[in-house]
């Protein structure tokens, strides 16, 4: 599997950027440019219901952004604290949480008469993945900080759950978006609610 | 730091496209009884034998379904020989040229996800029937495409969520796969951009097929109810109203029709086409080329009345000769005989237009010197008119 091709993928679907880090001056955050989520034709017809198995792949989406917030907020604390164990137990947790959420929509998607295993890691890989990606942002973030200063503490930790947050916005509005296509053929929401993301992160790191 | 994106795309991708499929290699898929959307559906071959069709993953998030190519039967004489395919392919290895040579930087699909819809059903993809047909040998049929398409849409839809951008598209009998399959898969994925594609299956039928023969795959029980559709084939001209009502339907995405002017041999548009001429006696396919002319002439008319009907979104493309199917053909990519842009040209045009306005090379194309055939391209031996020798070249010479 090349990871690197299967992020590529998504670049297009999801241009987005956060830019993330304690600066010594006000430099401005840039923020992200929403997508436009493709174009669909109108039809003008009813809606169809939505499919489980596109409704399991959004439940999936959004449990992977509430792992996205408990294990930024995990390394938040970490800033403060500097205890490991504790940081590596509380994303364990997160984890473990991951992989019943997951299960949990598989198997309702099974018992709606659709597959939902197939589109998707295992959820156990999806948390290592993730969980690699955010160690990596929260290690860059506190490079060259003095965490036993208080002030850079606080601030490695403000930005690590805002960019938690920012994680789990995006990835909620994506498994909305995923989870009932009609509800949103154009992508203008999704659009939306991701520019409203960058927003409210640029603004935190900001403050 | 853009690490953050990083982890949204991961958990994006890595939820929607299968990053378990291969992208090496199609995987093969043999589907048994499957329920989907409150229906069973039986995916079989038309002798009743196994189905089978095939998945690969790109690594762009667009997808390609094509529909298999293979003839057609209606009746005893054509199910008793039978005139079509009856069996799925067991691989793909030998789909390695034009649009399906995916080592070809020309292929705009080369990055694509990729399923293969087989045919082996012998109904355009869209029958739902089992047929006794009654004659010297009785014949019983299982005309099932509709259920293999559906199967094969289930696992498609299961497996790449949601597409930036879909290429519906088949040869031959696949063309009509495609057509008519387009509209639900679109219900599959409304927030994609839409490119539907009919190669070398331009619906020039007789009215009696229409009127007598098409019920015997039980077409309209599952056509998309669309206003105009059903009716274009219970009460219509078929083809033509149909193309016109799916397209006005559909504004934001984009149909059309390739197709050689002389489309010829006996499983080409031509030999078809002169067996509905002819009683629907298969023997008429061996003499394909009576019917050329009445072919070419009722092709580019009714394309044309498409086009006059839906001229935003509709678009056709006539190349010189008598050869039947071009996608997996390497003449898409440099055959510009009778003054033609490549197809692929074409396609990357059409591949450019969207709702948002369509791609001003994306045009209609109309071959000069139609009746000019390239090496390779069917031809009665010894010729007989239309085909004639013109210096060096088989020509086709219609009044």
């Amino acid at each position: 599997m090349n990871l690197k091709n299967l992020a590529l993928m998504a670049l297009v679907a999801v241009p987005l950027a956060f830019n993330i880090g304690c600066t010594s001056s006000g430099d401005e955050a840039t923020g992200g440019t929403a997508g436009d989520g493709g174009t669909g034709g109108d039809g003008g017809g009813t809606a169809p219901e939505p499919y489980a198995a596109n409704i399991c792949v959004g439940a999936k989406q959004a449990a992977a952004g509430e792992y996205c917030t408990a294990a930024f907020e995990a390394w938040a604390t970490w800033a403060g604290d500097q205890d490991d164990s504790a940081r590596d137990a509380a994303i364990d947790v997160a984890s473990t949480t991951l992989e019943d959420s997951w299960q949990g929509a598989e198997t309702a998607a099974e018992g709606a008469g659709a597959n939902c295993s197939d589109s998707a890691w295992p959820a156990s890989s999806a948390a290592d993945s993730i969980k690699t990606a955010i160690d990596a942002i929260a290690q860059s973030v506190t490079d060259g900080l003095d965490l036993g200063m208080s002030g850079h503490a606080t601030c490695a930790g403000d930005i690590l759950d805002a960019s938690g947050a920012a994680c789990d916005e995006v990835l909620a509005a994506e498994g909305v978006h995923v989870g009932d296509l009609y509800a949103d053929m154009d992508g203008s929401t999704l659009a939306q609610a991701t520019e409203d993301a960058v927003a409210t992160f640029s603004e935190k790191r900001r403050g | 730091m853009d690490e953050l994106q990083g982890v949204v795309v991961l958990a994006v991708t890595n939820t929607t496209v299968t990053p378990g499929l291969s992208s090496d290699a199609f995987t093969a898929l043999e589907p048994g009884q499957t329920e989907y959307l409150g229906r069973t559906y039986d995916p079989q071959c038309m002798q009743g034998d196994q189905y089978r069709f095939f998945g690969r993953r790109g690594t762009v998030n667009k997808l390609v379904m094509y529909y298999m190519g293979g003839g057609a039967c209606w009746n005893n004489l054509t199910c008793g020989l039978p005139t079509c395919s009856t069996a799925p392919p067991t691989d793909l290895d030998g789909l390695d040229s034009g649009f399906g040579d995916f080592d070809n930087p020309q292929n705009p699909f080369r990055d694509w996800h990729f399923v293969f819809v087989s045919y082996c059903s012998c109904d355009i993809h869209f029958g739902d029937a089992t047929q006794e047909y009654v004659g010297f040998e009785d014949v019983t049929v299982e005309h099932k495409g509709f259920h293999n398409a559906k199967v094969a849409e289930r696992w498609a839809r299961e497996h790449f969520l949601n597409p930036e951008e879909v290429f519906v598209t088949g040869s031959s009998a696949g063309s009509y796969g495609a057509l008519f399959n387009a509209p639900l898969l679109h219900d599959v994925w409304p927030a994609s951009q839409f490119h539907i594609l009919g190669d070398a299956g331009n619906g020039v039928i007789t009215t009696d097929f229409l009127q007598n023969e098409f019920s015997n795959w039980n077409f309209v029980e599952n056509l998309p109810d669309i206003p105009g559709v059903v009716e274009s084939i219970t009460e219509g001209n078929g083809m033509p109203g149909y193309m016109e009502s799916v397209a006005d339907y559909l504004p934001d995405t984009n149909w059309a029709n390739y197709s050689t002017m002389f489309d010829g041999g006996s499983g080409g548009q031509t030999g078809f086409f002169n067996m509905m001429l002819n009683d629907g006696n298969p023997l008429a396919a061996q003499v394909w080329w009576e019917a050329s002319c009445q072919f070419g002439e009722t092709a580019l008319a009714q394309s044309d009345d498409i086009y006059d009907t839906v001229p935003d979104n509709y678009r056709y493309y006539f190349g010189t000769g008598s050869r039947h199917t071009m996608f997996g053909n390497d003449k898409v990519y440099d055959d510009t005989t009778g003054n033609v842009p490549t197809v692929v040209s074409w396609v990357e045009a059409m591949l450019a237009s969207g709702p948002d306005g369509r791609d001003p090379d994306w045009t209609n194309i109309l071959c000069e010197d139609c009746g000019l055939t390239l090496a390779g391209d069917p031809a009665p031996s010894p010729l007989e008119a239309p085909f004639e020798m013109r210096g060096e070249d088989i020509v086709i010479v219609c009044e």
